[in-house]
């Protein structure tokens, strides 16, 4: 991935004209975390304006290993701008500042597993009013935007965001749940995509999205399409910069719910070699169902709050394994 | 394999190229598996060199290893017969015989393997004979490549044919007065083409038996371009399964040698999680200059111990790299 194989305006901050695709979905995603609190979260807008909804999330680790979470599906009419639900997003500058908000309930959990049940996590999990902002500010450069050849393979595939960008961000947050307040100055990772989108056209993936301070940072994927080919993408922020990858080996030690538990990564630039270990310190098990047609597929999409060592530098930041189920077991699983 | 060509006349010597570097190579490893020693024997005709690459690299049951390098001369390449080591086919696609007889030099120290000269002056000899019988437990795999564009493993800079098979290995060997005969399991390949060491720039192979019915062959490998690529097999109850996927982690010594392995590949059918040991390694180099420039490359050659849903397998581990000021230069990936 090449920055001549992207084109980026200050525009495509804002959101574009929707294609005539029954799932196009524009969304935009922000995440802040606290190295020293182990704590943060993460919050996205999905706008589905040709389904008549937008996908509403908002997921949040707490300090004492408490989730509060919500997820909701609200009605939109039009995709002139990011806010439903209680969520909205706002562009002060282009690639320098955004912040994003949240007004409305949040589920409190004091057991992540009920996130892996839809319905008891909506009929039983404790409710609160939640007050989240979170307001980034660049720390990279930008990374992606929309593919100028037809040939040229998109980060996450064509079937999942025809354009997405990315940017290592310094996160300011406050969190108020329900009177509750947690406060953090620090780093974080935001993306913006758009075009059709299913969730369940990623057969599997393993992202990784950290800060280890204003000047380094990864954001690294590893894809397997349904055609059984693998690809890996991404990049290190090294010194400010970004370095595309040129390769990337992933191991993971799973849970007994074959959840990640702890990653080992090896990553090459052109410019360097480095070797990273990741511990999953607390879980969000999430999950997608979608019909399409006569057929109900389904993916978990499981969400790590990691702490990182790279040599001498402590991370921290999400990890996120996506991918089919088939028969209830996901598909990339053990590896 | 519609990407490759294979004949049972590829089994034996090829006309050389007009590269001046051309190579025609066959390699061989043998393991017992219930005592833990084995190793590999490779003779690389370089034709329009005149000479032939010999090579000896046993690892025997006490630690030491019995070694031979030596270039021989030969005048053609019509046989693999030059310095006491010789490969007959017996059956093409189903059995070969590989034999060294000559002297071999014992190390009990590694690290004289990485000074040669010193190697050479003060080792103690042995005499050595050594016959590996291999007969095929699963398909061949490989060839000539089909089409122009069409990857070959090693990329087109190292070898245009290759073949590769593991095997089953009825080893006659004695070195010295001590008798080392076994019957284990083993692997070997073939290949043809412009050879330089220095064409890779860095490659992680592992050629690893679990018996009759298993194995694998995994090579991660960049040409001069750096791209990375993966190739190779899972050798799953007597078929060979081609992998989508190839992830390597390694644990390195102070001398950046690999100590331990950790392996995920996958093929259409199988999720493999491997972990290997390195029960004793030859740090081997290779030197050529071409025009002005002097190129040096590391090669690792480890035996190693492999655990693979509770089996055990054993095999080399094979890390060949350019060096940079000395140091390897994919290291520590």
């Amino acid at each position: 991935m090449q920055a001549q194989d992207f084109r980026l305006t200050p525009n495509d901050e804002f959101n574009h004209t929707p294609s005539a695709d029954s799932n196009f979905n524009e969304s935009v995603y922000v995440n802040g975390f606290d190295p020293q609190q182990r704590s943060g979260g993460w919050m996205r807008i999905g706008n589905r304006v040709n389904e008549g909804y937008a996908e509403a999330q908002v997921c949040l680790y707490l300090p004492d290993g408490r989730l509060a979470v919500q997820f909701q599906r609200p009605d939109i009419s039009h995709n002139n701008a990011f806010a439903a639900g209680g969520l909205s997003y706002t562009v002060h500058e282009p690639y320098r500042h955004v912040s994003m908000r949240y007004q409305g309930d949040l589920l409190v959990l004091d057991d992540p597993d009920m996130l892996r049940d839809a319905r008891r996590l909506f009929a039983e999990a404790p409710r609160t009013a939640g007050l989240v902002e979170f307001d980034l500010t660049a720390v990279s450069p930008m990374h992606g935007g929309e593919p100028t050849r037809d040939d040229q393979e998109t980060m996450y595939g064509r079937d999942f965001s025809f354009g997405h960008f990315n940017q290592h961000t310094r996160t300011v947050g406050r969190m108020d749940i329900g009177g509750e307040v947690f406060s953090f100055d620090s780093f974080g990772w935001r993306d913006h995509s758009w075009g059709p989108r299913f969730w369940t056209n990623i057969n599997f993936y393993r992202l990784f999205i950290a800060n280890f301070g204003a000047d380094r940072g990864l954001m690294l994927l590893k894809i397997t399409g349904r055609d059984g080919v693998t690809r890996r993408c991404g990049v290190l922020q090294f010194d400010g910069d970004y370095e595309d990858i040129t390769d990337l080996d992933v191991y993971t030690e799973w849970t007994a719910r074959k959840d990640p538990k702890a990653i080992r990564l090896g990553v090459r630039t052109a410019k360097r070699a480095v070797q990273l270990e990741g511990e999953v310190i607390q879980m969000a098990p999430l999950s997608n169902r979608r019909k399409i047609g006569e057929q109900i597929l389904s993916s978990r999409i499981a969400e790590g709050l990691t702490m990182w060592t790279w040599g001498d530098r402590t991370g921290i930041g999400v990890t996120e394994y996506i991918e089919l189920l088939e028969d209830g077991q996901p598909v990339g699983y053990p590896l | 394999m519609a990407d490759y060509l294979l004949t049972p006349a590829d089994e034996f010597t090829h006309q050389p190229g007009d590269e001046r570097h051309f190579n025609e190579s066959v390699y061989t490893n043998a393991f017992d598996h219930e005592r833990r020693f084995g190793g590999w024997i490779r003779l690389g005709n370089r034709a329009n060199e005149a000479y032939a690459e010999l090579a000896v690299c046993l690892f025997l049951p006490d630690g030491r290893m019995a070694c031979q390098f030596l270039r021989p001369s030969i005048a053609n390449n019509d046989q693999f017969d030059a310095g006491g080591m010789s490969y007959r086919v017996e059956r093409a696609h189903e059995c070969v015989v590989m034999r060294y007889v000559g002297e071999v030099m014992l190390v009990e120290d590694r690290d004289w393997l990485r000074q040669p000269k010193l190697m050479f002056e003060r080792a103690p000899r042995a005499h050595c004979e050594l016959e590996w019988r291999h007969t095929g437990c699963s398909p061949i795999y490989g060839g000539a490549p089909t089409r122009p564009e069409q990857q070959t493993m090693f990329g087109r800079d190292f070898s245009l044919g290759h073949f590769n098979q593991h095997t089953a290995v009825s080893s006659r060997l004695r070195i010295g007065d001590e008798n080392y005969d076994f019957d284990g399991y083993g692997w070997r390949d073939h290949s043809w083409g412009p050879r330089l060491w220095q064409n890779i720039l860095f490659d992680r192979g592992f050629y690893v038996s679990f018996g009759p019915d298993r194995g694998f062959t995994l090579l991660k490998i960049a040409n001069q371009d750096g791209v990375v690529r993966r190739a190779g097999v899972l050798f799953v109850d007597g078929c060979y399964e081609t992998i989508t996927d190839l992830d390597v982690f390694t644990a390195w010594d102070e001398h950046k040698d690999p100590t331990a392995i950790t392996l995920t590949a996958r093929s259409a059918s199988h999720s493999a999680v491997i972990h290997g040991r390195v029960l004793n390694c030859a740090p081997l180099s290779n030197r050529r200059q071409i025009g002005d420039v002097v190129m040096n490359s590391r090669i690792a050659e480890a035996f190693t111990e492999f655990e693979w849903d509770g089996r055990r397998g054993y095999g080399m581990t094979e890390y060949v790299e350019r060096l940079h000021d000395g140091v390897p230069v994919a290291w520590p990936l």
